[in-house]
């Protein structure tokens, strides 16, 4: 019995292993993510308009285009309903939602290696 | 002082706008460059912070009013801030970027702009207004002779197209009026003024300079608010008065 329930702890582990592992890669599979998580290194916690900002005028820059506000607004929508929720289920990010700011959160190793190696 | 000019009302136009707040905050881990004094120069307020980790290329956010109104890199901000300020051919064929790009400049209250740039923003008001061929079109010649030389322009846009357009002038033209304009002389005060108003509910644009001794200072600008209030002001200060 107790072996038992070993085992099935030990799957569940590796089944959250597993689940982590998919929502970091998920998490880490578009160029705007990794750069969100890039621009948190620095400790600072980041309103998301804020954030919407930086990502459209590094996008522009490195484009030689205009940002618009439309560019921005978009942007903004994407990070709140699907980069921020992406982000923080992998754990990766902490979003305070009543200040509606990000922060950094646990970032295994092998994440910065990623940020340092592609986006850095 | 008895030799005081009278206020005119695009004088009131023209203040409001250098009252607006533009502000340019300039993400770089370099040191301030030529470009950010020349931003200074516009009326606009410059401000620094660290290029963020993740970001590979210096950029500009541009924000009027404590609004974001666009960013781009800062490379490109220099090259187009180094003139001759050069427009493209055909605006709509341009990047939406370029297009937005003068979206902000254009709203900025410039200084120093030279009798040539103003030609080159007029044309492209011109053209604006014979695209959209609706609307009325304000325009202010400072006198016959200026006019002389647009007036194929205007026969085309008063023959092609369902403007309505006025012109305006201190000079008494001999020169004939394209049929479908209205011709309006106008006082003095409003000799050393260059303006174009193209009023539309979505295409308004419009232009509103003041020949001052070291060039032009004016304001160019597609907020519709604005172009009304030109168009105000050119009408307001532009009629002619009663020479009784």
């Amino acid at each position: 019995m107790s072996e038992r329930t070993d085992g099935s702890q030990e799957a569940a582990e590796r089944v959250q292993r597993s689940r982590l592992d998919d929502s970091c890669y998920r998490a880490l599979s578009t160029a705007r993510r990794r750069r969100v998580l890039s621009v948190l290194l620095d400790g600072r916690e980041r309103d998301i308009d804020e954030l919407a900002t930086l990502l459209v005028g590094a996008h522009a820059a490195d484009t030689n285009s205009m940002a618009t506000p439309t560019d921005r607004r978009r942007a903004r929508i994407h990070l709140r309903h699907v980069d921020v929720p992406r982000l923080t289920d992998a754990d990766l990010v902490r979003h305070d939602r009543e200040r509606d700011t990000i922060r950094l959160g646990d970032v295994p190793q092998p994440v910065h290696a990623v940020l340092g190696e592609r986006d850095g | 002082m008895a030799d005081a000019s009278p206020r005119t009302a695009l004088d009131d136009v023209l203040d409001d706008e250098r009252h607006r707040h533009t502000r340019f905050v300039v993400y770089s881990d370099d040191p301030p460059t030529d470009v950010e004094h020349a931003l200074a120069s516009r009326n606009a307020t410059v401000a620094r912070r660290d290029l963020p980790r993740g970001c590979r290329t210096d950029f500009v956010v541009v924000e009027r009013d404590g609004a974001f109104a666009g960013a781009l890199g800062l490379a490109e901000l220099r090259h187009l801030l180094t003139p001759p300020v050069v427009r493209p051919d055909d605006p709509d064929d341009a990047a939406p970027g370029y297009r937005a790009l003068f979206d902000v400049l254009d709203d900025t209250v410039f200084t120093a702009l030279t009798r040539r740039s103003l030609h080159v923003v007029s044309r492209e008001i011109e053209e604006r207004a014979y695209r959209v061929g609706r609307g009325a079109l304000h325009v202010t010649f400072q006198t016959e002779r200026t006019f002389a030389a647009q007036r194929d322009v205007y026969e085309v846009l008063c023959t092609e197209t369902a403007l309505d357009v006025h012109l305006y002038s201190p000079d008494e033209w001999t020169i004939p009026v394209p049929a479908g304009a209205t011709y309006h002389e106008t006082t003095a005060a409003c000799a050393p003024y260059w303006a174009l108003a193209f009023r539309h509910d979505e295409h308004a644009c419009g232009l509103l300079a003041r020949e001052e001794p070291d060039g032009f200072r004016g304001v160019w600008t597609d907020d519709a608010e604005t172009v009304a209030r030109i168009a105000a002001g050119i009408e307001c200060d532009c009629i002619a008065r009663d020479t009784a």
